[in-house]
């Protein structure tokens, strides 16, 4: 077996046994280590309460705007943490800052795939994926429409892209095909029309179950039916066979 | 032949199908009840490969046996409780026809990183078997995108259970231990009944495995070791204080029950 190293037995010593002032110099001077350690250790565990969590980061499109937020498990925010935007060749776009509260947010230029990555500088790293999909919608990227609307719209965003604010959209075609692919609008038209049709599939179920009974009844109607018939051919047969 | 038996015998044996085809009439208010009242999410969390849509199955069941279900009506309340307060989602309710039952399911798109916690205060349930009204107030929490947090929140359900583990991230095998509550206070030796959501992969071999029961301690607290993956549901089912009055105007006692349904994982899938 081998022997435990003198490191080892020192720090053991340290932990069980402290500091014995008659102890031999090369001991002593591990102890205090060990010591020196043992004091250290949990000041820089508490510096930071989010060591032990893992970093995350979410982001999501919404219109031509990625908004996001940088975050520990458990719940903490993470401020002032650099946020770097790469289109998906890896060719960095922008360099931002998490604020106080965590969050993050990006003016898109073109609906291409996005990757964002959160890195602290203890190298706690944490990305996300935005998919040219997801950006499509506010760009009115031609999903359905003809080549010609959709090099315009290219264009557009083009223009958008090197100019900051709102791009100008001339026509009023695209606008509404914008606001009908906004995913809000999408989700509140869904949900108005989940309300609306709610009562009909009440009623469809209500008569479905109506109906469930009086199969219930109808079957139980046919089992004592057909047994009476039967019953009645034997008793025939057998009063026939006498 | 049949004339070959002297008359007596012959009834006898009339006697035995009639009695077949009657039998099944009767068997039915015979069976063992173990209601729950389940909420199930289509995911416990949330991440980037499973994306922010959920589906929230609500079905009154009996999850080891599958079935029969039973007929819910109308939720009193239907929700989510995040960081944010609560957020009501009985417009999101859509029915649905379970075994031939009414039972519900809605959608909803988990807008941000966070703990989400669904409940639901069903419509009273009438009982003839057992006499009662049952009203299982459930709740299930979902994890979006590794925030991790808030998932011990309180609903305020008149019961619910005060999850100790965090409810979801659980091994087959785990513990999960929580405090059964009452108006906020803890109910000590509460009885909970616990049930895994049968997937038609497990016979139990004899009626007391059907529903696990145990009692919380003086405190409240109750644990229990989930043997399978899938999802367990917890009931803690406590005597409502009120009498309620059952379809036919009677006063008759309330079954409270606080559920919470968690998710276990195999750990070598």
């Amino acid at each position: 077996m081998p022997e435990p190293s003198p490191r080892l037995v020192g720090a053991l010593r340290a932990r069980s046994a402290p500091v014995f002032p008659d102890s031999a110099h090369p001991r002593r001077r591990l102890s205090w280590h060990g010591v020196l350690w043992g004091c250290l250790l949990p000041v820089l565990l508490a510096a930071d309460p989010a060591l032990a969590h893992k970093l995350n980061l979410f982001a999501a499109a919404d219109g031509r705007r990625i908004q996001g937020e940088v975050y520990f498990s458990g719940g903490a925010k993470a401020a002032g943490v650099p946020v770097l935007v790469q289109n998906a060749a890896g060719e960095a776009l922008a360099e931002l800052r998490s604020g106080a509260d965590g969050r993050f947010s990006y003016e898109v230029e073109a609906p291409v795939g996005h990757r964002i990555v959160a890195e602290t500088p203890d190298g706690h790293r944490a990305q996300w994926h935005i998919d040219a999909a997801e950006l499509a919608g506010a760009f009115a990227a031609a999903v359905e429409g003809d080549a010609d609307t959709a090099s315009a719209s290219v264009q557009a965003a083009d223009t958008a892209g090197s100019s900051p604010g709102p791009s100008p959209t001339e026509k009023s075609t695209t606008i509404g095909f914008e606001h009908a692919l906004d995913p809000a609008m999408a989700a509140a038209i869904e949900r108005a029309v989940a309300r609306q049709v709610r009562p009909l599939r009440e009623d469809a179920l209500a008569a479905r179950e109506a109906v469930q009974f009086r199969d219930v009844l109808g079957g139980i109607g046919y089992i004592l039916g057909l047994a009476g018939l039967g019953l009645w051919w034997r008793c025939r047969r057998s009063q026939a066979g006498r | 032949m049949a004339n070959a038996y002297p008359k007596p015998a012959r009834r006898a044996r009339m006697c035995v199908p009639c009695a077949l085809l009657l039998a099944p009439l009767f068997a039915v208010p015979l069976e063992a009840t173990a209601h729950f009242q389940e909420l199930i999410p289509s995911t416990e969390i949330v991440d980037a490969d499973t994306g922010g849509d959920l589906t929230l199955a609500l079905t009154f069941t009996h999850p080891m046996e599958r079935g029969p279900a039973m007929a819910m009506g109308e939720p009193a309340a239907f929700g989510v409780l995040t960081a944010d307060g609560k957020q009501d989602l009985k417009d999101a309710l859509n029915p649905v026809d379970v075994d031939g039952k009414r039972a519900y399911q809605a959608s909803f798109t988990v807008p941000r990183p966070g703990g989400y916690i669904f409940y639901i205060a069903p419509e009273p349930y009438w009982e003839p078997a057992e006499g009662v009204m049952i009203v299982h107030y459930t709740k299930s929490v979902v994890d979006a995108y590794g925030a991790e947090e808030g998932w011990d929140r309180l609903v305020g359900l008149p019961v619910e259970i005060e999850p100790l583990t965090r409810p979801y991230g659980l091994w087959a095998g785990n513990v999960f231990t929580g405090v059964v509550k009452k108006a906020g206070e803890p109910v000590p030796f509460a009885e909970v009944e616990v049930e895994w959501r049968n997937d038609g992969s497990v016979e139990p071999p004899a009626a007391p495995f059907v529903t696990q029961v145990l009692k919380a301690d003086a405190n409240g607290v109750f644990s229990y070791a989930m043997p399978r993956a899938g999802w367990w549901g917890f009931a803690a089912l406590i005597e409502g204080d009120e009498p309620m009055q059952n379809p036919d105007g009677e006063e008759v006692p309330v079954e409270e029950g606080a559920l919470i349904w968690v998710r276990a994982r195999e750990m070598a899938p």
